[in-house]
């Protein structure tokens, strides 16, 4: 689908480039969401990463999935964003604090809002490594190579940041809400 | 897929969330026109400079031509004996001069076309 539009972007059609954006807008919110962490920087982020795919668009080769391509650019584009505010540190905030009160008060049988609220705080409290290497291998089904791919992370150091994704989030889900990921 | 791969995938996809502004589509096709204008008008002042950069470089060969011949005629009383020296070193300068600035000015016509 989006080879259509590029190609009619190529073509000097530069509203099609709208579709684009419409497609891709909320994949590209929720990788940059994962490292930076915060929905402001991620709308930068977001943006930036649009305008850097419309403006090399000429050199995209259609070997690779613009899927794929995009989401590389917006992943730079969000490590970049996080080295110049926060060059000290990878990880921009104390993940203690960024998680709320309510411990302890989650039913098992927790309705589908309340999900969504215990994994996007788990997500967000975690380091941005791992939150994006569980988005982008378990929401957007890349395999650990195209995950290579995008990050730039080395095999073995895929497989280990997804591990200890992995455990973090089960840590964080039974610490901070009581639950396991069986029961959510 | 695992089992333990499925139970992430749920899990995950409880954690997408939607883009909270809906301005981003106008946003970025706004910053990219403003990218378009400034592009045009570095790719018109671009083509201005390289269209000055021949019509200079055809009055100056013009003007060395016009001086190399008039050279013979001038006469300079302090250093007649020297005149066909300086009259070698002037041509050859001048030829110098003409092939570096006409392989610099082609490069820039080259480079001209092939980026705008």
């Amino acid at each position: 689908m989006p080879d259509r539009y590029i190609e009619r972007v190529l073509n000097g059609d530069k509203e099609a480039f709208r579709f684009i954006i419409r497609e891709y807008k909320d994949d590209a919110y929720n990788l940059a969401i994962s490292i930076v962490k915060e929905e402001y920087a991620a709308k930068e982020v977001v943006q930036k990463s649009f305008i850097n795919a419309y403006e090399g668009l000429t050199e995209f080769r259609k070997e690779a999935a613009f899927k794929t391509w995009f989401h590389r650019i917006v992943v730079n584009e969000s490590y970049q964003l996080l080295r110049s505010r926060n060059p000290d540190r990878n990880h921009p905030f104390n993940e203690e604090q960024h998680i709320d009160g309510s411990k302890n008060s989650v039913h098992k049988d927790i309705d589908e809002q309340h999900k969504r609220h215990c994994i996007q705080t788990v997500l967000k409290a975690m380091k941005p490594d791992e939150s994006l290497a569980l988005r982008l291998f378990y929401l957007y089904e890349y395999s650990i190579k195209e995950v290579c791919e995008i990050t730039g992370w080395s095999n073995s150091n895929t497989k280990v940041i997804l591990h200890r994704a992995r455990n973090s989030m089960r840590e964080k889900l039974s610490k901070n809400f009581n639950l396991k990921p069986e029961e959510v | 897929m695992t089992e333990e791969d499925k139970l992430f995938k749920e899990l995950l996809s409880h954690g997408e969330v939607e883009l909270p502004y809906s301005d981003i589509e106008d946003d970025v096709m706004m910053n990219i026109e403003r990218l378009e204008l400034e592009k045009k008008a570095i790719q018109e002042g671009y083509r201005r400079g390289v269209a000055f950069s021949w019509f200079f470089f055809i009055v100056g060969i013009i003007s060395g031509v016009v001086l190399i011949s008039l050279f013979p005629q001038m006469e300079f009383q302090a250093s007649s004996k020297y005149s066909d020296t300086i009259l070698l070193v002037f041509q050859v300068g001048f030829i110098l001069f003409v092939l570096t600035h006409f392989e610099k000015l082609m490069s820039m016509t080259r480079k001209n076309i092939m980026k705008f």
